[in-house]
């Protein structure tokens, strides 16, 4: 009854836990710790296992150049283990784990961590910890990948018992996840070039000029601040399904009612205006745009992920801010027009112009104004657009049961026309975030299964202790379902069906199927 | 366009308080825990000169590094730049100097208010700023010190803004209603008279 089917044999976890293999861009070089030629592997056998009652040493790698350092270090953080930091204390730090570094206990049971470095070896971000303290990790980092370079290939990825070390070279950032999660390499390297745009989306692609004309540039005097936009992609990244299936999520709205809120926004024009967005929560209710410049999905993700990254935002006031959206331009800002008209309700208006924001206030007065017009809305004549979005935001998506699809306990559609994706909300099974996570997980390999280079499946059917999945790829959509562990086969194909067929029902409230453009 | 009579903006390093300040002057608050400004926020609000309505508009900029270089767009054409730096920090004013000098060569017509914050957390009395107040006489700018936990200076800056505002529009020389930094002058220091921003 239960099993795995389709179980490709190069993704399964070495059962030893002890054995290290370097996979590097030409499949061709695996470095074996057993071959007594490979001292980086033996090296790395050594050091990079990260048991929990092991610590993270990764000293020999890079001996020579760090012993002192290292050494200085300990000292350093040996009273530091001894004497926790008081709570008061760690909160002026303002981030929750930043008094950490590879030497305390407890930083190496985070189960994902995430570094950026310079190709130099300076330290850019460290997910847990402080970058500063972690200086010596991050040399280790570099030496690795340099150690690579020189053969003129790219490291990519490294097993090291339970955890994975994938890193990623762009431009003159390099960036590393370091994981026990199980998530295909393919995805994590996808989670570092997001971490990688919004860094651009920052500090734009002028970076790489910083670091060609001075490579030993500290880019973290200009990235100030700006770890909480970091760390909430992280988090977000774990289980928002935007970033894996790289598509836009839409706040379910009466058909009617998009279109009347996409009507307001395009009468609200500027010359100056390039896109008008707004947002509830994580989702999209519309967006207006140029006819020729389509706003990427990677784009939109930053926006969003701006967006809820900052409370500042929040003040009230109306923010005016550069904002560089990489897909579209990355070597140039947009001047983005951001102002919370409702407490969860967000609108950006942004432009090409750095003088047009007083412009770009009286647009959201009309847009405001126009949103608040009562009987505007469908719910009677004393409720405004306004309260549609509101009402829809408070009571996100559906229930699955809407769909009455026997055994359905879970879906994700994406259409592969619009880079629109919709799902139900979460409920029972899955009503706590530990099995919101796990339910993400299967998912991700699932995904996994059917986008794989060499193995992907147009149809995969995989039954497991607690449910069976279903992955449907097709040249129009993408269609994964999560039914009961006991539904046969035959019953989870035709529950797709029915799903299908509810999709196409309510498409026009799930969705934006006509994007609407100036 | 707008409906503003004063532009003022608010430059100096990050976390000198420039949130804070506009929170109390705007709002009559104080939040303790502010995070980073991301670029600028703007927020106006009306005063009241001798019966007459003056508005003036906000401009609270971030003052992480990164946002330097874009800064000309949030001061250009202010008539009032508060440059702020923290009593319990004295370091900061360093940045102070940068900020007026860059004013100085691109805006010409701004008053510079040189605003201390955090005045709550140090005997102001006390500190050693015998050169800042030369500073401030030199570059013809006012001194102020704020508190934006007890609400101490802050409206005394905005209402000195707006009737320097009013006072210049009657004059019927200057019809522009810029404040010229180099009539009136006063250097003011130490602890304001406690006038609560209600």
């Amino acid at each position: 009854m239960s099993g795995l089917v389709d179980l490709p044999a190069d993704d399964l976890q070495d059962p030893f836990g002890e054995e290290v293999h370097i996979k590097r861009k030409s499949n061709a070089t695996f470095i074996d710790s057993d071959t007594d030629d490979s001292n980086l592997a033996r090296d790395l056998k050594d050091s990079l296992v990260l048991d929990e009652n092991k610590d993270l040493n990764v000293s020999s790698v890079i001996e020579s150049d760090t012993a002192a350092e290292e050494e200085d270090r300990r000292k350093r953080n040996s009273s530091f283990v001894e004497q926790p930091l008081p709570p008061e204390i760690e909160e002026t730090f303002g981030r929750k784990y930043s008094h950490e570094d590879s030497s305390h206990p407890n930083w190496v049971k985070h189960k994902k961590h995430v570094f950026a470095l310079s190709l130099a070896g300076k330290p850019i971000y460290s997910r847990y910890g402080d970058e500063q303290n972690l200086a010596p990790f991050m040399g280790a980092l570099t030496a690795m990948v340099s150690f690579v370079q020189v053969m003129d290939d790219n490291l990519r990825y490294v097993v090291a018992g339970a955890h994975r070390f994938a890193f990623l070279v762009r431009g003159s950032i390099i960036l590393v996840s370091v994981s026990r999660t199980d998530e295909p390499t393919a995805q994590i390297t996808s989670q570092l070039n997001y971490i990688y745009s919004q860094i651009i989306s920052i500090l734009t692609a002028g970076v790489n000029q910083i670091f060609s004309r001075k490579p030993n540039f500290d880019l973290r005097s200009l990235l100030g601040g700006a770890d909480r936009f970091i760390d909430s992609l992280n988090t977000l990244m774990d289980h928002d399904f935007s970033f894996l299936l790289n598509s836009i999520h839409c706040l379910k709205l009466p058909p009617q009612t998009r279109a009347s809120i996409a009507q307001v926004l395009q009468q609200a024009q500027h010359t100056d205006l390039l896109y008008s967005i707004m947002i509830a929560g994580h989702q999209l209710i519309n967006l207006v745009r140029p006819k020729k410049y389509v706003l990427q999905p990677a784009d939109l993700h930053l926006v969003i992920n701006f967006v809820h990254a900052s409370t500042a935002l929040r003040n009230g006031n109306e923010n005016w801010t550069p904002l560089c959206l990489p897909k579209f331009n990355d070597t140039g800002f947009l001047h983005a027009y951001v102002c919370f008209i409702a407490p969860d309700v967000c609108l950006l208006l942004l432009s090409t112009k750095q003088e047009c924001f007083f412009e770009l206030s009286s647009c959201k007065g009309m847009i405001t104004q126009g949103l608040n017009v009562k009987g505007a809305g469908s719910l009677g004549p004393n409720f405004s657009l306004m309260d549609d979005i509101l009402k829809a935001y408070e009571n996100p998506d559906y229930s699955v049961s809407e769909l009455g699809v026997p055994g359905l306990l879970h879906f994700v559609y994406r259409s592969k026309g619009t880079l629109q994706y919709t799902c139900p909300r979460f409920e029972t099974p899955y009503n706590t975030s530990k099995e919101q996570k796990r339910l993400y997980r299967m998912y991700q390999r699932v995904h996994r299964r059917t986008h794989g280079l060499k193995l992907a499946h147009k149809v995969y059917y995989q039954v497991s202790q607690l449910e069976t999945f279903l992955g449907w790829v097709t040249a129009g959509f993408e269609l994964f379902a999560v039914f009961g562990p006991l539904d046969t086969k035959s019953m989870c194909i035709k529950g797709c069906n029915d799903i299908l067929k509810w999709i196409k029902n309510e498409e026009n409230s799930i969705m934006i199927i006509n994007s609407p453009v100036w | 366009m707008s409906k503003v009579d004063v532009k003022v903006v608010l430059l100096g390093k990050h976390s000198v308080g420039k949130t804070c300040l506009v929170e109390r002057f705007l709002r009559g608050k104080f939040k303790e825990n502010t995070v980073a400004t991301v670029g600028a926020a703007f927020g106006a609000k009306k005063m009241d000169v001798n019966g007459r309505e003056v508005t003036i508009g906000v401009w609270d900029t971030a003052g992480q590094d990164r946002y330097e270089s874009m800064s000309r767009i949030y001061y250009r054409s202010a008539k009032a730049a508060l440059v702020c730096y923290d009593l319990t920090d004295l370091q900061s004013f360093e940045k102070v100097k940068l900020w007026v000098d860059e004013l100085q060569q691109n805006e010409e017509e701004c008053a510079i208010y040189i605003v201390g914050t955090k005045s709550d957390g140090v005997d102001v009395g006390a500190l050693p700023r015998r050169d800042m107040q030369e500073y401030a006489k030199q570059i013809n700018g006012f001194m102020f010190d704020t508190s934006a936990k007890s609400g101490d200076g802050i409206e005394e800056i905005f209402q000195h803004i707006a009737e320097a505002h009013v006072n210049k529009e009657q004059a019927p020389s200057d019809k522009s209603g810029r404040i010229n930094p180099g009539e009136g002058r006063r250097t003011k220091s130490g602890g304001c008279c406690g006038g609560s921003a209600e």
